[in-house]
């Protein structure tokens, strides 16, 4: 399961690694700002950040189907942050692979610099938190319907676009990347991977760093407000 | 606002629980069943209603009543699972459903059917986990295990993880992670559920020695009435959301026992008349040439029993009271009528 999943990351990649060489091969040197490493390495980034993404709203919506939940419920711990340990636990393995070829890949296309690392840190960390307060804010959803599937994954395709998953945001009309500035999904992808090659100046950052926050705080409060109300029309179905 | 005295650990208040259920789809044009499936048609059950009860720090008490009575709603309303629609609950002064994250550290909670361990790895780090989720100091959590591992028999299985245990070990080692934490209070929905005799054996002897030792307040639901008779001294009778008995066991026993159970076996008959007019009085259930059990009418037991020894040489004689699982059962059937 593991090695398949491992498999199918590294086959996207080169997907992407050819696309963006042919494309590149047709004509100028840069796209959007960026040259051809700075796309190779933005996926591989970009697949890094994803690997650290938990399946929150699975576990949640099949322990609110099953009735299981009301074992975390006699705990005092949210069971959104057993969710999130229990899938990085399942994920380990997948993270360390492609620990490995971002290590290997920045050293080769020269990105490897102590600083951008440690500022690409402190956005994985945002993205993280933030990301993981989304999807558990959506998982909320399965204490209302039994059959969470299609919502979830018409969110999550919207949210995977808009963070930059398929094409990096760089790509797209200067007025649409000023609004993505304000909304949260840059920050779950886009951003830190940007940083991390260098195209953000300070100011950018400031700014990154203060909306994030906010929609972290934001999230968090929704969430705590949301989740109280959730379990009280949760009925704990079976004995 | 609940007033609650200082020996009473629980206390509930005209406690109310609707659930809303599907109706069955029976439109036959298919428009109203396309309606249907989006905007079903919904019904009312009550689970519970105007419940009230008050148990004692330290009681050992036995919540009985058939499936659907509302035994389980009770209890999830009692840990904080679920919010009632009206009326109140106190526990441990807490409101559970309001305080839950509060509440839940001092209580623990086992469910009969679902284990509360994590499934793929040894009961071990299970339990150490549940130490750090009740924030227990380490070398007192490594001692507190080591005791009830002894209490429970479970030492060899510390290491072996939970998806390898049988539906037995697997629940002795759910109790250890109950009562980790010294909780105050502990509900048992259904604990002896699918268990071979001696592994209930086991966890009723755990039960009845924790509770004496630690006063630890036990509320236990069960269809067993063995695990009943065994361990408590008082009963609640539930029936469709409703109290029906709530009291002494003994009691209990008393106002419903009217018959005793005997079995005779004897070698020759002394008197003919006799003992056909005495085996008149006794609704005789099962009988051979030297042998015959049944019922007998509890007022007239020793004049009947007197009456046999005179009639018929006894070489072996058994009275017993009539077992609790049939004067229960005799009510639910009262009930259905």
């Amino acid at each position: 399961m593991v090695l398949t999943d491992i498999i199918v990351d590294i086959i996207y990649l080169f997907m992407m690694v050819l696309v963006w060489t042919k494309l590149f091969s047709l004509g100028s040197g840069q796209i959007g700002g960026f040259v051809l490493n700075d796309y190779i390495m933005y996926y591989i980034i970009s697949m890094l950040i994803v690997m650290f993404y938990p399946a929150i709203e699975n576990y949640f919506s099949s322990d609110v189907n099953n009735g299981n939940l009301v074992i975390y419920l006699i705990r005092n711990l949210n069971p959104m942050i057993r969710y999130y340990f229990f899938s990085m636990g399942s994920d380990i393995f997948e993270i360390i692979s492609m620990s490995i070829i971002f290590i290997i890949s920045s050293i080769y296309f020269g990105y490897f610099i102590i600083s951008k690392i440690l500022l690409f840190l402190v956005f994985l960390i945002i993205a993280i938190l933030l990301t993981s307060l989304f999807r558990a804010l959506v998982s909320l959803i399965a204490v209302k319907t039994q059959r969470i599937g299609g919502v979830m994954g018409t969110i999550f395709l919207t949210m995977s676009f808009l963070s930059g998953s398929w094409i990096p945001l760089n790509l797209f009309p200067d007025i649409v990347q000023k609004i993505f500035y304000f909304l949260p999904f840059q920050y779950m992808r886009y951003f830190p991977a940007i940083t991390y090659l260098g195209k953000t100046n300070t100011s950018q950052l400031v700014f990154g760093f203060l909306i994030s926050i906010l929609w972290i705080i934001t999230f968090y409060f929704l969430f705590k407000f949301l989740y109280k109300k959730a379990i009280k029309s949760f009925e704990g179905q079976g004995g | 606002m609940i007033v609650i005295s200082n020996s009473n650990i629980i206390k509930t208040e005209n406690l109310t629980k609707v659930f809303e259920k599907n109706k069955p789809c029976l439109h036959k044009s298919i428009i109203k069943k396309f309606i249907y499936y989006f905007k079903p048609d919904k019904e009312e059950v009550v689970a519970l209603h105007n419940f009230n009860i008050t148990i004692e720090k330290g009681e050992f008490v036995g919540l009985v009543g058939q499936n659907g009575a509302g035994k389980t709603t009770l209890v999830k309303i009692l840990s904080g699972i679920l919010t009632p629609n009206s009326g109140i609950a106190k526990s441990n002064g807490f409101i559970p459903y309001i305080q839950r994250e509060e509440y839940v550290s001092n209580i623990g909670v086992i469910f009969g059917s679902r284990s509360i361990l994590e499934y793929n790895i040894p009961v071990i780090d299970s339990l150490r986990l549940y130490a750090i989720i009740y924030n227990l100091n380490k070398d007192e959590s490594e001692k507190r295990i080591e005791y009830l591992s002894n209490l429970l028999e479970i030492k060899d299985l510390l290491h072996t993880s939970v998806r390898k245990l049988s539906l037995g070990q697997k629940m002795r080692c759910n109790l250890v992670a109950s009562f980790l934490h010294h909780p105050k209070i502990v509900f048992l929905d259904e604990p002896t559920i699918g268990l071979d005799a001696l592994a209930k054996e086991k966890v009723r002897t755990f039960l009845k020695e924790i509770n004496e030792k630690e006063h630890v307040t036990l509320i236990l639901t069960t269809h067993d009435m063995d695990d009943i008779e065994e361990l408590c001294e008082r009963l609640i009778l539930i029936n469709k959301g409703e109290k029906l008995y709530d009291g002494s066991l003994n009691e209990f026993k008393k106002e419903h026992v009217k018959k005793k159970y005997i079995s005779v076996t004897y070698s020759k008959v002394k008197d003919n008349k006799l003992f056909d007019k005495t085996k008149n009085e006794i609704n005789i259930k099962e009988s051979s040439k030297t042998y015959f059990e049944g019922e007998i009418d509890l007022n007239n037991s020793s004049r009947i029993i007197e009456t046999l020894f005179n009639c018929i040489d006894i070489t072996d004689l058994d009275v017993r009271e009539t077992p609790l699982e049939d004067i229960i059962k005799d009510i639910y059937c009262e009930l259905k009528r």
